[in-house]
């Protein structure tokens, strides 16, 4: 292993947990986005609970439950910049 | 009961990892279906208020990130982390592929064997197997 590729490692370990789940979350944002394609989405009766929440001049917001039935698409589309123009 | 020694750790330390835990136990049922380019996936299923979310990953190489990055459980010191701060918030997460369980992250693992390998109480290791091929795939 170079010296090079250990600094990395050792520069990877000593990364905040936070930066890590950024980084990660980022390369999968980019692998999903960055090209021509189409996600679906289909929820099927998803039931979150809302928790009590603090609101402005700490009133107290009420909780909720929000159930989600349906299909979100998400379609990407790459285009030449420099062509547009 | 003796507390064990990572709970002397500061809970501030991963506040992503803890926000994601805690989100994670407001789900209550239902589940969602990952399709790509028409082809599913991922699906995620909630057992029934129990606190239980089940990831089968249909296709896991969809979800592999960059070879000389971090891949998604390659770091078992944040797996382990995340694990315990699952069962501190009572959420147990199990990855499946084609349907069968490859590993359990969270308050239902029941590490044996396993243990040995990841040194965690909140890791279990349902299929030897499909965990070396899923941990393969994402990465």
């Amino acid at each position: 292993m170079s010296i090079a590729i250990m600094n990395e490692h050792s520069n990877r370990d000593r990364q905040e947990p936070s930066s890590q789940w950024a980084v990660m979350a980022g390369q999968l944002i980019d692998k999903f986005v960055g090209k021509n394609m189409s996600m679906t989405y289909k929820f099927d009766n998803l039931t979150i609970d809302i928790p009590k929440a603090q609101g402005p001049n700490g009133n107290q917001i009420g909780s909720a439950q929000w159930i989600i039935n349906g299909k979100i698409i998400i379609t990407t589309e790459t285009y030449d910049k420099s062509k547009r123009e | 009961m003796v507390p064990r020694d990572d709970h002397l750790l500061p809970t501030n330390e991963d506040p992503v990892g803890e926000w994601l835990a805690k989100s994670l136990r407001n789900l209550q049922k239902g589940g969602i279906q990952v399709d790509i380019e028409g082809q599913p996936t991922a699906k995620i299923r909630i057992v029934d208020n129990e606190y239980k979310i089940l990831v089968d990953l249909i296709q896991p190489t969809f979800f592999r990130t960059h070879e000389d990055e971090i891949g998604i459980f390659d770091e078992l010191k944040r797996a382990r982390e995340f694990a315990q701060k699952l069962t501190d918030n009572g959420v147990t997460l199990s990855f499946l592929t084609s349907g069968k369980k490859a590993f359990t992250l969270g308050k239902e693992a029941k590490p044996r064997f396993s243990r040995l390998i990841t040194r965690s109480r909140d890791i279990q290791i349902d299929n030897i197997r499909k965990a070396a091929k899923l941990k393969k795939d994402l990465r």
